[in-house]
């Protein structure tokens, strides 16, 4: 089937995500343990989303993320030590401990980056889409932009504004929807008056597809398709992932709001589990064990490694910058 | 030399920077197939075609963010706000995106946009369209805030404004586009950061940006008839502010009037006095004077505003409190 | 620590302001505790405030005649003059409303005490000058004391009191129009201005005294040619400005020469002619003193040479260096008396003479010399003509009129005494 992944690359996204899965687990216990500072936003059970949207993505292309990113950190391969050390608020952090979990970016990877003003990556990721079809027509490269944003944002009246140029303007851009059914507390049901917000996308002209968002496989094979048309300059696709937020919305909910039926019949179709059964057939136990035990190792030897290294202390930023220190 | 209206400055800091530098397009309603509604890019459309002038659609808070990424993305985008006081809605984008990613990003990024924008009451545009807003965007970290008086100065500002690798926020009047004055020939750069002395004077200081510094010229003529001499300092930035002109000018004459066009309370009259004060203290022969606008909407009818916007004669009654 | 000479108010008595009329000693005077030392008026009775401990009165502030609310603080007692370094207070503008009744009066006496409105240059200025701001009249709005009020109290800086005291404030031009009165008139010497007279004034018994300045010194613009004859002549404008007739006519120095120049003037008729070690009688003049005090920037290098002027330079005027630098600063004097000094005492000689001019007056001609005057030599005076009646005073050095102003103010009148009796 077309844009569907191959073993390997199914073998290196499970990893990925159980990554992640183990990074918000051991975050978890270090935000318990007090190591962390301020609210920890996991995105458990919506890893494949963000694995999967990144997957077919090269590091010429640019990705915005929303506050609970670290999926989209680690599918856009920025490493596992930078993202723990900058949450841990390390010098070593990929932001030198100034931008927090939230905010984090990686311009070498093309991540650019967390965002934590709701539906702000959608302008964001828009604007960087213009640049890169001036680049692309002026040296027939193929570089596209994606937005992963939640069903909150799709709220926001510049996403509306966003996907309107988006698509006026024919712009190499993926706008891909992870929907986690909450806007922090409030069910989607009653934050939007339809329950599929790709509808949306025909009032800009914009192709729409909605997806399985704890499919690896279907979310990798619907924004691949996406990408692609982008990357011919065809201009924006909308993906809307449906996919269930297993925790709360950050460390400091006290939760209550999420229906016990609902989270045990999304825990069982957990995107890992979901994962891991497609490559039963074609890839043996102990391989995809060790492929899930290296990718846990992996996570707790960063950790390891960010709770040894330095906290920052403060020092004048670039000299190039613009800015100015009080009183200068 | 040539003698130059402040648009026609403006269009032609634009048209050579975008020979200059292909990197450079223009983007902003009304800005392309029709010119600009103040004319300021008239033309230029013909010139370097519809990718690199842009008709937008009325979105300003996603334009604003939009330049700002797209100014990451490598290109230099120049985005026009057609009125300041739609400035409230590129607010979340320079103060929640702009202003945030080169510091909190650790230097990854920069951002070599310019927010063009004009402002300023006087011409009956009512409360919606007549504000001066340079203390809601001279606030905000990382920006770089510039509003030049003239016509030599909106040319020299604008192109430097262009090949800054950070954001500019280019505050215009409307008053101003169409006063006429010699702009240098050639590739005329002024440095962001620097004031000017307009007047030289010896018994008090007016501080001013934008419009405000005519007005204090016209208030400077006015107090000379009184044996008063007064210094005019025009800011032509606001952020970064060059206090060492505004130093030694008050060490030259000890009193100090600040001008400013927007409201009073907050606004950016007040950050100067600040600054004076903390900079300034020892020289002070009087505290200092602050004209500015009422804190109220900018009323329609002539009368009402002209009463609560500054003006030279405002500027001049501040001077003689601060002499008394 | 010093002590408070306060307000208080008798017990039970309805008061709300008082009026100062006397003070019983001067600043600087040894006071016993239950010395009274002022008397203040109220609106029903003078009382009597005494001294409160022993010592030295080292402040006065609320002069006679002003209006003081209760709990001012009057003037100040402590150890010595010298230890008299607390905060000043101003003297106290009436309070009105019942919060100032007596009974209230020692938690009122803080609130009562406002600060002085003075803006930041004028202090800054003030502390350099080491001017005491509690004794200096603001002009500015609401009282506020402005650099132009520091710049006048400089100009009056060689005040004849102590520094603690108040400094009289001079509003007036140094030029007034004097009626029909025959004026005394003052003429600086080289460098000085109209207040260095200050302290002879003090002792001139109340004769209208005009006090107008050199050009190029002071308030007075330079002229572009100031020989000793175009100096005569501006100084003339002056006095005739202030419609006088006639006068008699006091020089010191530089101005003794201009004075003899003008001794024989046809529209001012003078009187009489003192000349306190006037130039222009010989040739020596002290080059190095010229040259430093031109050269000098600083109050360390002008200090040295200022104290040149005087036998004991513990009695020129405190802050004097700090004066004539911030003259020159503020008025641009330097160039105009480089050039003054350049043109009439040309490498440390005098080049100007007045032995004609004297010869020829024909009123009472007095000339008073320090002994000990390092600047013009006072052998000069055996140049004199007979009818000069001539003065050493021993223990003085080229500054008479700072040194021993009593006994110079005493010499002034003796001399137009002998002028009105002819």
């Amino acid at each position: 089937m077309r844009n569907s992944p191959t073993v390997d690359e199914q073998l290196d996204m499970l990893g990925r995500m159980v990554a992640v899965r183990h990074l918000e687990e051991r975050l978890g216990e270090l935000h318990k343990a007090g190591k962390t500072r301020g609210p920890i936003h996991r995105c458990d059970g919506q890893e494949a989303v963000g694995i999967g949207a990144t997957a077919m993505l090269d590091d010429e292309d640019l990705l915005t993320s929303t506050h609970r990113g670290h999926a989209h950190y680690v599918g856009k391969g920025v490493g596992l030590h930078p993202i723990v050390a900058e949450i841990l608020g390390r010098a070593t952090g990929a932001c030198a401990g100034r931008a927090g979990h939230m905010l984090i970016a990686d311009v070498k990877k093309g991540l650019l980056g967390g965002n934590a003003i709701v539906g702000g990556g959608i302008p964001a990721a828009t604007g960087f889409a213009v640049s890169l079809q001036m680049k692309n027509r002026a040296d027939g490269g193929q570089r596209v932009a994606m937005c992963i944003f939640g069903d909150g944002a799709a709220q926001t009246g510049i996403c509306h504004e966003s996907m309107n140029i988006a698509a006026l303007w024919t712009l190499p851009v993926i706008f891909v929807l992870e929907h986690n059914q909450y806007g922090l507390t409030a069910h989607h049901s009653t934050q939007s008056s339809v329950p599929d917000l790709s509808v949306r996308a025909a009032g800009y002209g914009m192709p729409s597809e909605i997806v399985d968002g704890n499919d690896i496989v279907a979310v990798h094979r619907a924004v691949g398709a996406a990408v692609e048309r982008a990357r011919r300059g065809e201009g924006p696709s909308l993906i809307e992932a449906k996919t269930y937020r297993m925790v709360g919305f950050s460390t400091s909910d006290v939760g209550g709001y999420q229906r016990d039926e609902d989270l045990a019949l999304w825990r069982e179709r957990d995107p890992i589990v979901l994962a891991r059964a497609m490559l039963a057939d074609s890839v043996p136990a102990e391989r995809l064990d060790a492929v899930m035990a290296a990718a846990r190792a992996e996570v707790d030897a960063a950790v390891e490694q960010a709770l040894n290294d330095p906290l920052p202390s403060f020092a004048d930023h670039a000299p190039s910058a613009p800015y100015t220190v009080a009183g200068a | 030399m040539a003698m130059m209206r402040y648009a026609e400055a403006l269009r032609s800091a634009l048209r050579e920077e975008m020979q200059r530098d292909p990197s450079v397009w223009l983007m902003g309603e009304d800005i392309a197939v029709y010119g600009g509604v103040f004319k300021v890019s008239k033309d230029l459309m013909a010139e370097f075609g519809p990718e690199r002038v842009r008709d937008t659609p009325i979105s300003e808070q996603t334009l604003t963010a939009m330049a700002v990424t797209a100014a990451m993305a490598g290109t230099r985008p120049v985005l026009e706000i057609m009125y300041a006081d739609f400035l409230p809605l590129s607010v979340d984008a320079l103060m929640n995106q702009a202003s945030i990613y080169n510091y909190i990003w650790n230097g990854q990024v920069t951002m070599p946009f310019v927010l063009r924008t004009q402002g300023g009451g006087g011409a009956g545009a009512g409360a919606q369209h007549s504000k001066s807003l340079d203390a809601l965007v001279a606030h905000i970290p990382g920006l770089k805030v510039v509003a030049p008086a003239t016509a030599a100065d909106a040319k020299g500002l604008l192109k430097a404004a262009i090949r800054d690798d950070h954001p500019v926020i280019f505050l215009e009047h409307k008053l101003l586009y169409n006063t006429r004055d010699e702009v240098p020939d050639g590739d005329h750069l002024v440095e962001i950061g620097k004031a000017r002395i307009a007047r030289a004077g010896s018994d008090v200081s007016i501080i001013a940006s934008s419009k405000m510094v005519v007005d204090a010229l016209k208030a400077a003529d006015e107090l000379a008839k009184e044996g008063i001499s007064a210094e005019v300092v025009d800011l032509r930035t606001l952020r970064p502010l060059d206090r060492e002109t505004i130093k030694a000018s008050i060490a030259r004459t000890h009193h100090a009037v600040v001008v400013n066009e927007g409201w009073r309370f907050c606004g950016y009259a007040a950050e100067l006095s600040a600054t004076i004060m903390e900079s300034c203290f020892d020289e002070l022969d009087a505290p200092v004077e602050r004209v500015a606008t009422h804190d109220i909407p900018i009323p329609y009818s002539e009368p009402l505003e002209s009463t609560v916007l500054p003006d030279a004669a405002k500027i001049a009654a501040a001077a003689r409190r601060a002499l008394a | 620590m010093s002590h408070e000479i306060t307000l208080a108010g008798g017990a039970g008595e309805y008061m709300e302001s008082a009026t100062v009329v006397s003070w019983a000693a001067k600043v600087g005077d040894p006071v016993k505790a239950d010395d009274v030392v002022v008397v203040v008026e109220t609106a029903k009775a003078a009382t009597e405030i005494e001294a409160g401990r022993d010592g030295v009165l080292a402040a006065i502030l609320a002069p006679e005649g002003a209006e003081v609310g209760i709990g001012a603080v009057l003037g100040r007692i402590a150890d010595s003059i010298f230890a008299d370094e607390a905060p000043v207070a101003v003297p106290q503008p009436a309070v009105a409303g019942p919060e100032a009744v007596v009974s209230d009066a020692p938690a009122k006496a803080e609130a009562a005490t406002r600060r002085i409105s003075i803006s930041p240059l004028a202090r800054r200025l003030a502390r350099q000058a080491g001017l005491d701001i509690s004794s200096i009249a603001g002009t500015g709005p609401g009282g506020r004391i402005k650099s132009r009020d520091i710049e006048r109290a400089l100009r009056e800086l060689t005040e004849a009191v102590p520094a603690a005291a108040p400094v009289a404030v001079v509003q007036s031009p140094a030029v007034a129009r004097t009626g029909t009165a025959v004026p005394l008139v003052l003429l600086h010497g080289f460098g000085a201005n109209a207040a260095a007279w200050n302290r002879v004034r003090a002792h001139l018994d109340g004769r209208p005294v005009l006090t107008p300045e050199l050009p190029g010194h002071g308030w007075e613009q330079a002229l572009a040619s100031p020989t000793l004859e175009a100096l005569a002549e501006a100084v003339l404008g002056q006095i005739e400005a202030s419609g006088a007739r006639e006068c008699d006519l006091v020089g010191h120095s530089l101005g003794g020469a201009v004075a003899a120049v003008l001794s024989a003037n046809q529209s001012v008729r003078v009187r009489s002619l003192t000349l306190i070690a006037p130039a222009g009688l010989g040739q020596e003049i002290d080059s190095g003193f010229l040259a430093g005090f031109l050269s000098a920037r600083t109050v360390e290098s002008l200090a040295p040479w200022l104290e040149r002027l005087a036998a004991d330079p513990g009695k020129l005027p405190r802050g004097y260096a700090q004066a004539v630098l911030r003259e020159r600063e503020r008025f641009g004097v330097g160039a105009a008396q480089a050039a003054i000094a350049q043109g009439l005492f040309p490498d440390g000689t005098q080049t100007i003479r007045i032995t004609d001019d004297l010869d020829r007056f024909a009123g009472p001609l007095k000339v008073i010399w320090g002994r000990s005057d390092r600047i013009i030599p006072q052998t000069h005076q055996d140049d004199l003509p007979g009818h000069a009646a001539c003065h050493r005073l021993g223990g003085v050095g080229h500054m008479p009129s700072i040194e021993a102003p009593a006994l110079v103010a005493q010499l002034i009148l003796q001399n137009t005494r002998s002028a009105e009796a002819r």
